[in-house]
């Protein structure tokens, strides 16, 4: 058989996100070039290399850390959902992006004060054990000393700080208030925030997109797969991760994941904070 | 700029695209570097057309709204055992259409067949467009030999819907052959041995001197890749579910990728001996409890998981070799085509039954499009391909119900196209002046067993005793394989009226209304391009802009050059900034030159600033 050189492009391309997910820049970079000397047109092989090039150029000059598990395991959720249960904690910050990238970014200003007590009585039942203890994070608040007033006053704070960090550019803020407020209306005892977080959902979703940026950027792994537990995130995560090609763009994920749309752009507005994915600019 | 027309194999999984260039025909990668795109349209949620890949990905998970396949479906009418099986096979729905014809939901969404496969059609018409940076409008397009003249009749309406004037409509062995042939001496019957995605066929053909004709042809419209494919899904799927106790197949985000790794496996495999299978977190059972599914297997595992399907392919050689009367010793040459002829075993098996090493000089999923491609240029520019002359031959003897339901022949099957056959027709009645025919394809002598083409009315003949009026019919099977009918009496020698009643397919008001529809679909997504173009080079600028704005305002800070004519250029960028979120083109249009004229003046601001503090 003739030589097929556009497969053995696409195998050089595969490989080169194999070693970018497990950090080996150069590596990457090397199978992209490959692959670009093979085919000068091909688009993909392109953008990688001056993709590989600028972060390898990045690292050289220490603008970027290739994430460890340390810091892309960081999530403020389970934090959040532990600190709803605390004695004394009456305060968590929804940390802003600037804050968090470096010492020059201005603190977070939007701080949320949620109510979380355990000084009143659970509305339905209180587990014992959790009087005293303060559990790491909870699949469900149901089974935990948390005052449903509190629980719909923190999905109120919630709700408006992502509709004000929305309205002042503040994209990351926004859609990590969104996504604190699904969690909560996930596990809220009943009668449950879901009249309060359903209606929002327009502006959740405005929220991750903002946070996700361009639609017509092209996202592509930055972590193994099989790493994706230790950021919480669940098998829909990893499933739009095997689809991620860098050529596909947000838009066409969303389009394409057979997700409600919703869920889509939320779990890859996840993924983006869980830093599990980089993002290439818009095909030319 | 010449027209240019392009060749396009209209496969049933995958389509592919050629235009010769020169003397040598050039297959056209799409914008991920394929070669082949998927023949897979869906419709998303947001009611968005997905075609090719990126329906493909999604086929699973959105199985209810991704029609692939459809061209098992194309030209076939409603009560075709074919469609029935499609319909039983396949998760879209399938209902019937105004004309008996068959209608493919998608979301809320009714599509006529012809429609779907020519959104497959027009996606492979942009990616020749880019390629060439120009509009293309004619174009030839392949075809199985078996189609009758309903199914090769509805793909050049899927052409016209799609835009495209289809020149000439093409045997796929034929093609191949001539993609072969192109360029080189040959002579003798060579057999096309074609295992695509979803489709086997076999075919003989006789070359001398450049006429290449279909003597024999024979195949299995549910025989593919994809058979393949699901032999190993369910051998992976098997081995996962005796470890974790988890059916991986009844999870479709799971199945997915499974079915993707499996097609993935099986292309390895043949280069490799053996190949990873590695699915990482593929399934969960519940919170932080992730699956991964890690597998090896060898070339001989998937030999002996589908050794009966490479079987299958070589029982209906010996049936169609044998039909032809031909043995292997007379050919001269066997050609591959379609990607699982790449399969190892699939060659070992080819080789040990035509007795012969099947030729491995042409590439299995691009050798039909170049050989149409081939047949394009040489159609639109003769001196492309001098010496060329091409004969296909009619799959289906094309013949008339008469008294009792019997099947009468007019034109017998392998007969070379185009061709024509007359026959005389007289009334039964005095006084008759309509004569009804019904026109059937097919080889059995029970018409109604045969394919119904249509139902023509002679109307309008003169007043006479029975007997006394003839009328010539004349059935004609143009170069397409299309079937077409005149009628003439024979005292007067006038035209008589015909009027065709559609078994299946579109009517010509349909057609050209989803042509009308097709083609403001494609003027409105490329304005949407446009748009996205500018949007995203006023974005770059805005950033600029808004990058250098703090050293501005620092450089100008105490000059002449007041706070308000800074407040202008914030007002500016705003703006700017609003057009681009809003994807608003009056917008982007209306900010572009005070945008371009800010950023001009920014960027002399901080140089001069520069040259001071230097």
């Amino acid at each position: 058989m003739p030589k097929d050189t556009s497969l053995e492009i696409r195998q050089l391309i595969q490989r080169g996100f194999e070693h970018h997910e497990h950090s080996r820049v150069h590596d990457a970079l090397s199978d992209w070039e490959t692959a670009l000397k093979l085919d000068g047109r091909n688009a993909q092989a392109r953008r990688l290399v001056e993709f590989g090039r600028a972060r390898a150029a990045e690292i050289e000059a220490g603008r970027h850390t290739p994430p460890s598990r340390r810091d892309t395991v960081e999530s403020p959720i389970p934090q959040f959902l532990a600190a709803l249960t605390e004695r004394k904690s009456d305060k968590i910050a929804v940390p802003d992006e600037r804050a968090a990238n470096g010492p020059a970014a201005a603190p977070s200003d939007h701080a949320l004060r949620l109510r979380a007590t355990a000084d009143k009585p659970a509305e339905r039942k209180a587990s014992p054990a959790s009087e005293t203890d303060v559990p790491a994070a909870a699949d469900t608040l149901e089974d935990l000393p948390v005052h449903a007033e509190d629980v719909r006053a923190s999905a109120e704070e919630l709700l408006g700080e992502c509709r004000t960090a929305l309205g002042e550019n503040r994209a990351s803020p926004a859609a990590l208030a969104a996504e604190l407020a699904l969690q909560l209306a996930e596990r809220a005892p009943p009668p449950g925030v879901d009249d309060l977080v359903d209606p929002a959902r327009a502006l959740f979703e405005r929220a991750f997109r903002a946070f996700l940026g361009n639609p017509h950027a092209c996202p592509i792994r930055a972590v193994p797969t099989e790493t994706l537990t230790e950021h919480g995130l669940d098998e829909r995560a990893a499933f739009l991760m095997s689809r991620m090609d860098g050529m596909t763009s947000l838009a066409d994920l969303i389009d394409s994941s057979g997700f409600r749309r919703f869920d889509a752009v939320r779990v890859l507005a996840a993924l983006r904070r869980a830093k599990a994915i980089d993002i290439l600019p818009p095909l030319p | 700029m010449a027209e240019r027309a392009i060749g396009i194999d209209l496969g049933t999984t995958n389509s592919c695209v050629a235009v010769l260039e020169g003397a040598t025909p050039t297959v056209i990668a799409n914008r991920g570097g394929y070669k082949t795109t998927p023949s897979v349209v869906a419709m998303s949620e947001s009611g968005k057309r997905l075609v090719g890949h990126i329906a493909k990905r999604q086929a699973v998970t959105n199985a209810e709204n991704t029609a692939w396949a459809v061209k098992r479906l194309i030209g076939r009418p409603w009560t075709s055992p074919a469609v029935q099986a499609v319909k039983a096979a396949v998760p879209y729905g399938l209902i019937e259409g105004p004309h008996g014809d068959v209608r493919i939901r998608l979301r809320d969404q009714l599509f006529s067949v012809p429609e779907l496969s020519a959104y497959v059609l027009q996606e492979m018409r942009a990616i020749a467009e880019e390629y060439l940076g120009q509009t293309v409008s004619k174009a030839v397009v392949t075809v199985p030999a078996y189609f009758n003249d309903g199914q090769r009749q509805a793909t050049k309406d899927a052409g016209r819907i799609a835009g495209l004037d289809v020149i000439r409509i093409i045997n796929e062995p034929t093609a191949a052959a001539l993609a072969y042939g192109f360029g080189k001496k040959i002579d003798g019957k060579i057999a096309v041995f074609d295992l695509g995605g979803g489709t086997f066929d076999v075919s003989i053909l006789d070359i001398t001197n450049g006429v290449f004709e279909v003597v024999a042809t024979a195949g299995d419209t549910f025989l593919g890749g994809e058979d393949y494919d699901k032999r190993l899904v369910d051998w992976l799927a098997q081995g996962f579910a005796k470890e974790h106790k988890v059916d991986l197949r009844a999870d479709t985000m799971a199945l997915q990728r499974l079915k993707d790794a499996a097609e993935k496996a099986k292309c390895d495999l043949s280069s490799v001996r053996e190949t990873e299978i590695n699915l990482p977190f593929v399934i969960s059972t519940g919170r932080n409890q992730a699956f991964h599914l890690h597998r090896v297997i060898t070339r001989s595992k998937l030999e002996e998981l589908t050794l009966d399907l490479t079987e299958r392919t070589i029982q209906i050689c010996r049936l169609t070799m044998e039909d032809a009367g031909i043995q292997p010793e007379d050919l001269s040459e066997v050609v591959l085509v379609g990607g699982m002829t790449r399969m190892t075993k699939v060659q070992e098996l080819v080789g040990e039954f035509f007795a012969r090493e099947p030729c491995k000089s042409v590439h299995p999923d691009e050798v039909v499009a170049m050989g149409a491609s081939i047949q394009g240029a040489a159609l639109v520019d003769a001196a492309a391909a001098p010496d060329m002359l091409l004969l296909d031959v009619t799959p289906h003897s094309l013949g008339i119900m008469v008294a009792g339901g019997h099947f009468h022949r007019l034109i017998d099957r392998n007969t070379t196209v185009p061709t024509a056959k007359s026959h005389i027709f007289t009334t039964v009645r005095d006084d008759q002046t309509s004569v009804k025919i019904v026109v059937f394809q097919g080889e059995s002598d029970r018409a109604e067993e045969n394919e119904l083409l249509g139902e023509f009315v002679l109307s309008g003949l003169r007043r006479a005793m029975k007997g006394e009026v003839e009328i010539e019919v004349t059935f004609e099977i143009s170069a397409d394989g299309i079937v077409s009918v005149s009628a003439q009496d024979m005292e007067t020698g006038a035209e008589q009226s015909i009027t065709v009643t559609a078994s299946s397919g579109l009517t010509e008001s349909e057609i050209a209304r989803m042509a009308a529809e097709s083609q403001e679909e494609m003027v409105a997504s490329r304005a949407e391009e446009e748009v996205e173009k500018e949007r995203q080079r006023i974005e770059k600028l805005v950033n600029e802009a808004e990058g250098l704005l703090p050293k501005v305002e620092e450089i100008l800070a105490g000059t002449p050059f007041g706070e308000d004519s800074l407040d202008n250029v914030r007002l500016i960028l705003d703006d700017a900034r609003m057009a681009v979120e809003r994807r608003d083109a009056g917008g982007l249009e209306q900010v572009a030159e005070p945008l371009m004229r800010t950023l001009n003046m920014f960027r002399g601001v901080v140089d001069s600033g520069r040259l001071r503090s230097g």
